[in-house]
């Protein structure tokens, strides 16, 4: 009869295994006899661990042999005199001592044999620790620590350190470097959009270089419970886009009438356009994915001597009209167009409009799990206020108009700031009114 | 004439040819083609791929705006019922009211071009998961008001 009763990978190891056995000649009369082994303290390199070994009945001497072996992979453990075998006549504590560390949980093994038998009473499942911890960094399932990374932005980088279970671990931390230089991925939903945070505790974190650069340091930090602490790096050089341009070109804003009856306020055609050109390292992909954001729409509309100021319908609704503009992404076409036009009606007697928006440039590799990365972005603006002339005719006079980007003398700025949104503006026909 | 000329002045024949067979058999200047994303679809928020071909012998000049108002769409599920619009979906239907206006982008197709469009059908469409629903949109042909173009027809296999 044999019951096993195990429990492993506590920070103590504890594992028993009784045996109970009738001896061959007298199996009648025999009595049981019980060998448990309970691991009392840890066996770390170069240092001795303590095992107590219990023999019953206690009524007269039960020699057993106690034997020292590894099993699998690397791991060496001996008693006190150098050998890996003893003998003990009765209950005690035996003390083993580390010489190799041992890679993979339980490795090692400490087992009981009582005298002419052909299987052990009792075995415990142990593992030597390595003196202090040698973290090693994975990504894409190579061993990189300590290692120059070539990659691309937008690149899943996934990391991960794998540590031998039984490593009393209090704390394990990733640093990155920059926060400016990556993220932990960019969601772009209609009603939501932007970056995601980093996860940096634990065995594992990913993220995504938003910038390209040289020489940038991951670092993965090991606290264990007794204080000692451990390291490992990897170095990344990333490619992407650089020398990022953007040219903008917008026409005046007048006043049209495209059919009888029917008047426009908005830039001359196409209205504005923005051009973009970068640099590529070779062999990648020339992508352009814009994405605008309004940052306030302004309508305001005076019928019968009454005014009231309004902004088209945002989901959720959003102070001044403003979040992402449509669709995500607003246009993958270089160059790209907007003209903020409004149609004007006869029953009111003045129009005005008030646009600001942001156009985001972004990139892709086409990598497989790869994200865009931002590449900077243009501000620019539109506005004009016009008055009926006559109603009959739906003809308009434009009082004023402007449109074009915000800072004319560099239009564009560089940056690796991704867009963010919390609203929809779908441009649906419902103008939300006070 | 030399025999390689012949042949090249033949193959410039036949490649109109083809192209007027081509918009023969889809019988519209402007050839709509829907790419789903892939067989099977758990993506909350879907959008469809579009392009958009000229397949006549002159430039079209077409404007993107909203997709949920340029394109019209025939969304129905496994039983042939059609699918309701969502809110935005609802009031993007009336297009012409507009008052004011988001995105223009206005595009000249020369003949035999194309361009990419994207059409959020999540945020038209209230499509239920799990479920199957069969695709089509629709356009306008600039030069020809009111007369639509339709695409290939597909089927978005939705899964939690």
């Amino acid at each position: 009869m044999r019951l096993f009763l195990t429990a492993l990978h506590c920070n103590i190891i504890l594992v028993a295994v009784f045996v109970a056995f009738l001896g061959s000649s007298h199996a009648a009369q025999a009595p049981l006899l019980t060998v448990t082994i309970h691991q009392v303290s840890e066996v770390s390199q170069g240092n001795t661990g303590e095992f107590a070994v219990t023999i019953a009945p206690k009524d007269k001497p039960h020699p057993i042999t106690l034997r020292l072996k590894c099993d699998v992979g690397t791991g060496k453990a001996v008693f006190e005199d150098d050998s890996t075998a003893m003998v003990l006549e009765k209950s005690g504590t035996v003390r083993v001592r580390g010489v190799v560390s041992s890679d993979l949980p339980g490795a090692l093994t400490l087992t009981a044999w009582p005298q002419e038998t052909q299987a052990p009473a009792a075995t415990a499942f142990f593992d030597v620790f390595p003196r202090t911890p040698e973290p090693r960094i994975f990504f894409d399932g190579l061993d990189v620590t300590g290692t120059h990374q070539a990659v691309t932005v937008g690149q899943r980088i996934q990391l991960t350190v794998i540590l031998h279970p039984g490593v009393p671990v209090q704390n394990q931390h990733w640093s990155i470097g920059d926060p400016g230089d990556y993220t932990g991925g960019f969601l772009h939903t209609p009603f939501a959009g932007g970056p995601q945070p980093v996860v940096r505790e634990g065995p594992t974190t990913w993220f995504y270089w938003a910038a390209p650069g040289k020489n940038r340091t991951v670092s993965y930090q090991l606290t264990l419970t007794n204080g000692v602490t451990a390291q490992a790096e990897v170095t990344f050089d990333v490619d992407g886009p650089w020398s990022t341009q953007v040219q903008v070109d917008s026409e005046r804003v007048a006043l049209s009438q495209p059919l009888p009856n029917s008047s426009l306020l908005g830039m001359l055609d196409p209205g504005i356009s923005f051009r973009a050109r970068y640099s590529l390292p070779e062999g990648m992909l020339r992508k352009f994915i814009w994405v605008q954001e309004i940052q306030s729409d302004v309508v305001t509309v005076k019928r019968n001597g009454i005014t009231l100021y309004c902004v088209p319908k945002s989901q959720p609704v959003a102070t001044l009209g403003a979040g992402l503009d449509t669709v995500y992404p607003y246009d993958t076409h270089n160059p790209t167009l907007d003209n903020p036009r409004i149609h004007l009606p006869s029953d009111v007697t003045e129009y005005s409009r008030v646009f600001h928006a942001r156009m985001y440039l972004l990139w892709s590799s086409g990598l497989t799990n790869s994200i865009e990365v931002p590449l900077g972005f243009v501000d620019w603006t539109f506005s004009g206020e016009v008055v009926l002339k006559n109603a009959e005719t739906n003809e308009w006079v434009l009082k004023f108009g402007s449109g074009g980007p915000s800072n004319p003398v560099a239009p564009f700025t560089r940056s690796h700031a991704y867009p963010f949104w919390n609203s929809l503006v779908p441009y649906t026909q419902i103008l939300t009114c006070n | 004439m030399k025999p390689d000329r012949a042949v090249r002045i033949g193959l410039l024949f036949l490649l109109g040819a083809v192209q007027l067979t081509w918009a023969g058999l889809t019988g519209e200047p402007l050839d709509l083609t829907i790419t789903p994303p892939e067989a099977v679809i758990r993506e909350s928020n879907l959008t469809l791929s579009v392009t958009m071909t000229n397949r006549s012998t002159l430039p079209i000049t077409l404007v993107k705006s909203n997709p949920g108002c340029d394109f019209a769409a025939e969304v129905r599920d496994v039983n042939g019922r059609s699918v309701p619009l969502t809110e935005t979906g609802a009031e993007l239907c009336q297009c012409k009211e507009h008052a004011t206006e988001g995105r223009w982008i206005r595009v000249t197709l020369n003949p035999g071009e194309s361009t990419e469009e994207t059409y959020p059908i999540d945020l038209y469409y209230g499509l239920p998961r799990p479920g199957r629903y069969a695709v089509q949109l629709m356009r306008e042909i600039p030069s020809q008001p009111r007369r639509m173009t339709r695409s290939n027809e597909v089927i978005l296999n939705l899964v939690e």
